[in-house]
């Protein structure tokens, strides 16, 4: 079976950020498909194939770069939806967000993210983490979307 | 010499004694001679007799012989031959009875000789006439012959008996005399006798039982308290006695009056006492009482009897409502030999409408003998401390009731302060945070534009580019916007800074605290330890004058207060002079070095720059940064460590002289509090090791 290429889905509200971590994603040579959406409530559709985005077809593998701080529904309650249901489940998180709060990070970790990252005001560490967040999505194993599909529709 | 009554007694005795004896020897030795005499007298009046006899025989003989020669009639001869036998016997007799008087024995030889001669005569007649009865004249002058020889023993027998006569009558006149001694000598004895008893019985009164009825009477005198009489003379063992006696009573009346004294003493106490006191006897009858105990009890108290104070009907508990019980009042309890200490009980007087409490103690009344004699009560009015009691009790429960009020409503303005302060950390952290946002995209673009600048460099170091265009290009690329960059850049990180000072900030008051026993000194170790490439550059000393004593709270916190002071202290030190930093612990409560203390304050002195007066008031307000020249940071340090402190529950302040030196002082707690049991939201293992005792429901429940 031939292996669908990954698709980032990147959930940030403010443009900024979301243009630095696009930018410097494709600067540390991901190729990916990355979708950008900008509230929880975007990404969790996406996700489902529900609301504007109810006609997309699931292809390939997901991958999800969560904001924390978002309107309408946080990264956190994104996170803990997906990992609720077990369709969902398998798709790997990383959260990505300003707060360095120990709390905050413990609370994402027990939900289930795979990997949680700050996004440092120093850009230098920014660009860092970006780049090690690129080499682990290329070696990350992640499950095929339909695959997914279809053991849950079994 | 010394007359004792032993001798006077025997002289009593033998005085008398030995006249007696002297009295009864004399009156034998009279009786004796008396008899003697008698005797004697007796002997010559048979002499007498005897002699008679003798005569009469010869003139029996005489007779018959005559009257035969006269008659012729034999017949007469008989009285001859009679005399004839009878003489000798006779005579024999007298020889006897005169033996031992030689005169009258030689009187007797001779009466016998004549005798002899006559019987001898008148055989010759017999004879005669027998043989010859017509030969008258011869007869006849043979009578004659016989007639001169009668006479002769007559003669002679008249001596014999007169001189007999004449012994007699003296030996009578003897035994007469004897008899009237005896008479004289027995009634001047008995005289002398009733005499001499008169004279004793007159001595022994004087000296003896005139004496002791005088000691007797002294002795009655003494039980009645009247003057003793004169003083006995003597050397006897009645003078020794009524000596003995004297110095006895005086013994006697000077323990009298020092008893009096005593008594009058007790006595006078016993009325100036303000406690009252009752003594009874075991059938308990009140015996004695006090001023103090009438007006505390009542007089009809202190008057009843036995029957009337047994029932109680005055006694009541400490209410003034439920009798007292009757059994376990205190006097009846002393009396049955049991000590009552401090018996609280209310006494009503209803004839004066009144109501008294008293506190009362008993104990059983031992007599000499240590048996028991019936029970003592000391007593003492406590109503006016038992009003002010009710009253301190009653203003001490409105206190705290007030407190109790106080307490919640402090406790709810606590509650809202904490809640505000957390809805102010909760607003600092999101805007904090909202900050970091578009910094992050001013630090990102900027850093873009640098990549830019960098880009734009290559393409004016291109060939095909005019000169001058480089030129001026290059230098816009790199002095205009890298200095543009640079100052964004700067500002960034400023800002950034002071968005994570104040997201610290807030976090302080949220993050949960891990309550256990810190060891400070490891702590502070671990501190310096990490500081000690700084402390080589500054050239400076740490001192720590251990020991320093455990705290409870969090450990982190409590390394971050060390760490923040000491790295203030090494901060702040005056470069011109060597940096002492001292570390230490500092008990300004001496009075409580024997328990435990509740809080420790440690210290922190350094020789460094000081704090200018002025700045005083501000130096643990945030971003307030004193010396920006030394150091570095946002000026939030003393902030967050007294914010730490206070949530520990303890205090921190500072001592400091410009130029001179700052000294800090932390106070935290040495052992768990409820207050900080409180605060936490989980429990680690130290706080579950220690609160063993809670159930974990409570602790939950604390934690809320």
């Amino acid at each position: 079976m031939e292996r669908q290429p990954l698709t980032v889905l990147l959930a940030e509200d403010d443009d900024g950020h979301a243009t630095l971590v696009m930018r410097n994603l494709r600067r540390a040579g991901i190729a990916n498909d990355i979708v950008r959406v900008s509230d929880g409530q975007e990404a969790l559709d996406y996700v489902r194939c529900e609301g504007a985005y109810s006609s997309r077809l699931p292809k390939g593998p997901l991958l999800l770069l969560l904001d924390i701080n978002m309107p309408r529904m946080n990264g956190l309650e994104v996170l803990r939806h997906i990992k609720e249901n077990h369709e969902t489940a398998q798709i790997p998180a990383i959260m990505l967000t300003t707060t360095d709060d120990p709390r905050e990070i413990e609370r994402c970790y027990k939900v289930g993210c795979s990997v949680y990252v700050t996004k440092p005001i120093e850009y230098d560490a920014f660009v860092e983490a970006v780049h090690r967040l690129g080499l682990l999505l290329q070696i990350v194993k992640v499950p095929h979307e339909s695959l997914m599909s279809e053991a849950a529709n079994k | 010499m010394k007359f004792t009554i032993v001798k006077k007694g025997l002289f009593l005795v033998l005085v008398p004694l030995f006249f007696q004896l002297g009295f009864i020897e004399l009156a034998a030795r009279m009786q004796r001679e008396h008899t003697r005499t008698a005797d004697v007298e007796n002997h010559s009046k048979a002499v007498l007799a005897q002699g008679a006899v003798v005569l009469r025989t010869l003139i029996d003989a005489e007779t018959g012989v005559l009257g035969f020669a006269i008659t012729g009639n034999r017949s007469f001869t008989q009285a001859f031959d009679r005399a004839t036998e009878e003489l000798p016997i006779a005579l024999a007799r007298v020889r006897f009875l005169v033996q031992d008087n030689p005169e009258q024995t030689i009187q007797i030889e001779r009466i016998q000789a004549a005798a002899g001669e006559l019987m001898t005569g008148l055989a010759e007649i017999e004879r005669h006439v027998r043989e010859r009865p017509e030969h008258s004249s011869v007869t006849k002058q043979m009578a004659e012959e016989d007639k001169q020889r009668i006479d002769r023993v007559r003669h002679e027998i008249a001596r014999f008996l007169a001189e007999e006569k004449m012994s007699h009558k003296l030996q009578y006149n003897r035994l007469e005399h004897s008899s009237q001694d005896l008479n004289g000598l027995l009634i001047a004895g008995g005289c002398i006798a009733v005499l001499i008893t008169l004279l004793l019985a007159i001595t022994f009164s004087r000296s003896i039982s005139r004496r002791v009825a005088i000691l007797v009477a002294n002795t009655h005198r003494l039980s009645q308290g009247e003057q003793l009489s004169a003083v006995l003379r003597g050397s006897d063992e009645i003078s020794e006695l009524d000596r003995a006696f004297r110095d006895m009573a005086a013994e006697l009346s000077r323990s009298e009056v020092s008893l009096r004294d005593q008594t009058h003493i007790l006595e006078s106490i016993l009325q100036s006492m303000g406690d009252g006191v009752v003594v009874a006897d075991r059938e308990g009858r009140l015996l004695l009482s006090n001023p103090a105990a009438s007006s505390i009890l009542g007089s009809t108290a202190t008057e009843s009897t036995p029957e009337q104070w047994t029932k109680g009907s005055n006694c009541y508990q400490l209410d003034g409502v439920t009798p007292y019980p009757v059994r376990l009042l205190p006097l009846a309890r002393a009396i049955r030999g049991e000590a009552v200490n401090c018996a609280e009980m209310c006494i009503c007087q209803p004839k004066l409408c009144k109501q008294s409490w008293i506190s009362v103690t008993g104990r059983p009344l031992k007599d000499a003998n240590d048996s028991l004699a019936g029970g003592v009560l000391v007593f003492r009015d406590i109503s006016d401390s038992k009003r002010i009691e009710g009253e301190i009790r009653r203003l001490n429960e409105e206190l705290e009731q007030r407190v109790v009020e106080r307490t919640a409503s402090l406790a709810e303005a606590n509650r809202e302060l904490a809640h505000k302060n957390q809805e102010n950390e909760m607003f600092v952290y999101s805007v904090s945070h909202d900050l970091r946002s578009p910094l992050v995209n001013l630090q990102g673009f900027s850093r873009e534009l640098a990549t830019n600048c960098d880009d734009m460099r290559d393409l004016f170091a291109a060939e095909e580019v005019p000169v001058s265009i480089r030129t001026r290009g290059l230098a816009l690329v790199d002095r205009e916007m890298s200095e543009s960059t640079r100052f964004i850049q700067a500002s960034v990180m400023r800002l950034s800074s002071i968005i994570d000072s104040l997201l610290r900030l807030s976090r302080i008051g949220r993050i949960e605290y891990q309550w256990q026993h810190v060891d400070v000194e490891v702590v502070v170790q671990t501190v310096i330890t990490a500081m000690a490439s700084t402390l080589d550059d500054k050239v400076a000393a740490i001192t720590v004058v251990s020991p320093l004593p455990t705290a409870w709270g969090d450990p982190t916190a409590i390394e971050q207060i060390f760490a923040n002071l000491i790295g203030n202290a090494l901060a702040y030190l005056d470069p011109s002079r060597a940096g002492t930093i001292e570390l230490g612990i500092f008990n300004d409560d001496a009075t409580d070095t024997d328990t435990e203390p509740r809080y420790n304050t440690y210290y922190v002195r350094d020789n460094g720059v000081g704090i200018p007066a002025a700045y005083h008031g501000k130096i643990f307000q945030a971003f307030q940064r004193l010396q920006p020249t030394l150091g570095k940071g946002e000026g939030i340090g003393l902030t967050l460590i007294r914010r730490i402190v206070e949530r520990h529950g303890g205090r921190i302040w500072f001592d400091s002289v410009a130029d001179q030196g700052t000294v800090f002082f932390v106070t935290l707690p040495a052992r768990a509090t409820r207050g900080q049991a409180l605060l936490p939201a989980t429990p680690s293992q130290a706080e579950k090791d220690y609160e063993h005792g809670t159930s974990t429901a409570d602790s939950l429940a604390c934690r809320r």
